[in-house]
């Protein structure tokens, strides 16, 4: 397999009120073609500050600032923000949870789809039509000739992310990020999404990001997991190790607090406290104040992200133990 | 079920909203929010409600509180039916039902205190002093994992979990004996949901509350709920038992939304049922069965006759003409 994506000591910062804040801690990971990574972790994790680092689409307050993304050749954190506008929507592309956010309410679909194949594909106005065409009709909506001509608001919330997602598939990007992408919509229509990006992720072969707090959507899309927790990863591996063999406690909470749909007597684990906001200092492992097996090297020192297997990582002490203490600092490079 | 007694009665009732339109702004037709749902609820059990977005939980919740006024058929309580209550009584039947919202601090006033928002409550219904009532909504705060100090703070100072407590706690401020849970839980983290979850049952336990349950999220349903009701566009598709409706599925709905879940199980793989397109537009109201034209066993009467509620089994009622 060939790397796709690498990322190395990211760290994006906001200009708050109380300072310069972390908001994505020192993180590194890396992707192959065709693969999809899911992260998960609960909100305000950095989930999505993490995705739009790579985008380059980070709020006005936000900046990288150290680390470096590489997609394929190219280093990202040293693009121009032209350099990186040529990128988006062709090698690039994003699909969001709102797809209100991302469609423009007074353009037609027509417009929205044929503008990215004709600035990056340089195709003429009628070729850039028979593509839009096409590209409905492979995301699965009837009637695509009439739907050009229509408004995002005419259409229905699953609809419209199926819109959404050909217009981000326009181009066949070489990695899709897709935050929350069904969070909003009903399982019946979640259903049929997830469907869908596996069927042409196949079919296009891109590397796709997918951002998700639900892990039964983990189960169902993702080759590897990578699950973040207060501005850091802190378990990386594909995704059978991460439901069959967990091993930070975090993750092992994350999966108790879940109600199981086929169990009739249940006791859910919880895992006391909340995420930390970002100006709260904490010593040591950022997770031990929450933490059923914290001890006191947890509250006096950083963990490393420790190897599990080769492709399994976690940042936890209790891996010291179990590892002879072989950390690896980049999960899988 | 035999033995409980019974809290709430709900009776063929229906809520139709009005679309206006034209320049005489008649009503030009009626969304049927809620089309026709039976239920009887017994003391100090969780009914759970599920559906896909638009197919009238919340509706039904709010016409039970009687924050809305019934378009056809009855809801009684304690025995009396409420549309009958005069104003003094229905006042006290309000008080008696309570709700629980999914963003508990959308009514709030930013700049008054938690603890002087929940005092109002007892204000206006109670004589308590200045004093008393402070005592009263501390006892409050504590009961629902807060500490003293959170009465002096303001509402933004709070997390989405430590919100979601606040609401219960004025849930709970008049003792009530039926509380509606409106997607309490669904804007909350797995790890919070899970906290305020037991919360919710050690309540139950501990003031004998019946609960109505909404949520469009099955698993949470099932891990509270001793009942189930599936609803489909305002109408009924299957009510029993929670371990019926989630281990015998017998409406093609039903089985349909319960097949959508993606697993964390890997060795639940059963096969996906595929619903063809969209919710219809409750505006544009199906004859026949409401789900005849998303079913996969639909047959031509489906599209004509609309199926009764029957009782298949003990306590597990389903409209379909095909079970
Ligand atoms: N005041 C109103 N006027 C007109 N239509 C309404 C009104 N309230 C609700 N509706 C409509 O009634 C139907 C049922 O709405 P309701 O809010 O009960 O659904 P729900 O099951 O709670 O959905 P969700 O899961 O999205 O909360 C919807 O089509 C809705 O648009
Ligand atoms: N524009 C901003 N200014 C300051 N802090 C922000 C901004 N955007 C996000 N944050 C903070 O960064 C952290 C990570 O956010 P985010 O990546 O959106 O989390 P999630 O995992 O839910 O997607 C959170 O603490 C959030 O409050
Ligand atoms: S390092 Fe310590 S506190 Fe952190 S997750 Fe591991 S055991 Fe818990
Ligand atoms: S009555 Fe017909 S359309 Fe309705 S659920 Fe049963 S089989 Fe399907
Ligand atoms: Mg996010
Ligand atoms: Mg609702």
């Amino acid at each position: 397999m060939t790397q796709l994506l690498q990322v190395e000591n990211l760290e994006t910062k906001f200009r708050t009120a109380d300072g310069k804040l972390p908001a994505v801690r020192n993180i590194s990971f890396s992707m192959d073609k065709g693969e999809t990574l899911c992260i998960v972790g609960e909100s305000g994790s950095g989930k999505s500050i993490t995705s739009l680092s790579i985008m380059g689409l980070l709020p006005p307050n936000g900046e990288i600032s150290s680390g470096s993304i590489h997609l394929a050749d190219d280093n990202l954190t040293e693009k121009t923000e032209e350099q990186m506008e040529r990128l988006r929507g062709n090698t690039l592309s994003m699909i969001f949870q709102e797809p209100m956010t991302a469609l423009n309410p007074v353009l037609t679909i027509g417009y929205q789809l044929r503008e990215p194949l004709m600035i990056h594909k340089k195709m003429s106005k009628k070729e850039a039509n028979q593509s839009s065409i096409a590209l409905l009709e492979k995301v699965g909506i009837p009637n695509p000739k009439e739907k050009l001509s229509q408004y995002p608001h005419e259409l229905s919330g699953g609809m419209r992310q199926r819109v959404m997602i050909s217009i981000a598939l326009a181009c066949e990007p070489s990695l899709l990020v897709a935050d929350e992408p069904t969070t909003a919509l009903d399982v019946t229509i979640q259903a049929q999404i997830l469907d869908l990006m596996k069927e042409l992720q196949t079919e296009l072969g891109m590397g796709v990001i997918f951002v998700t707090h639900d892990m039964g959507v983990v189960a169902e899309i993702a080759d590897r997991v990578m699950v973040m927790y207060a501005g850091e990863v802190v378990e990386i591996a594909d995704v059978e190790s991460i439901f069959e063999d967990p091993q930070h406690p975090y993750t092992k909470g994350l999966l108790d607090s879940v109600p199981d749909v086929d169990g009739d007597v249940q006791d859910l684990n919880v895992i006391q406290g909340s995420m930390p906001s970002l100006d709260e200092e904490i010593s040591g492992c950022r997770f031990h104040p929450r933490c059923p097996f914290a001890t006191d090297i947890c509250k006096e020192k950083e963990p490393p992200l420790f190897g599990v297997t080769s492709n399994h990582s976690s940042k936890c002490w209790l891996q010291e133990v179990k590892t002879n203490g072989e950390p690896n600092a980049i999960a899988r490079s | 079920m035999e033995n409980q007694t019974q809290l709430l009665e709900v009776k063929n009732v229906k809520k139709h909203f009005p679309i206006k339109g034209g320049l005489l702004q008649r009503p030009k037709s009626f969304v049927k929010a809620v089309n026709g749902v039976d239920l009887t609820v017994y003391e100090g059990e969780t009914v759970g409600i599920v559906g896909e977005s638009g197919c009238g939980k919340s509706t039904l919740g709010r016409l039970v509180i009687g924050l809305e006024k019934l378009t056809e058929g009855t809801i009684s309580f304690g025995g009396e039916s409420i549309g009958d209550l005069p104003d003094r009584k229905l006042k006290k039947y309000k008080s008696n039902l309570q709700m629980i919202f999914q963003d508990p601090f959308a009514s709030l006033n930013p700049r008054q205190k938690i603890g002087d928002a929940l005092e109002e409550v007892f204000v206006i219904h109670s004589n308590m002093n200045k004093a008393e009532r402070k005592a009263k909504v501390q006892s409050l705060l504590q009961e629902v994992g807060l500490k003293e100090e959170h009465y002096d703070r303001f509402p933004h100072e709070f997390s989405g979990g430590q919100r979601q407590r606040v609401g219960i706690a004025r849930a709970l401020a008049l003792n009530p004996s039926l509380i509606v849970c409106d997607e309490a839980v669904s804007a909350l983290d797995v790890s919070v949901q899970a906290q305020i979850m037991k919360l919710l049952k050690k309540l139950q336990t501990k003031y004998n509350l019946t609960y109505l349950f909404i949520s469009h999220d099955l698993g949470v349903v099932r891990y509270m709920s001793d009942r189930v009701l599936v609803m489909y566009l305002g109408a009924q598709a299957e009510m029993g038992d929670s371990h019926k409706i989630y281990n015998n599925p017998l409406h093609p709905y039903t089985k349909a939304l319960l097949s959508a879940i993606p697993r964390t199980n890997p060795k639940h793989k059963s096969e996906r049922i595929k619903l063809k397109g969209d919710l219809p537009s409750a505006s544009d109201y199906p004859k026949g069965c409401p789900f005849h034209t998303r079913c996969p066993i639909a047959q031509a009467h489906c599209a004509e006759v609309v199926p009764e509620w029957r009782e298949v089994e003990e306590n597990h009622f389903v409209a379909c003409h095909e079970v």
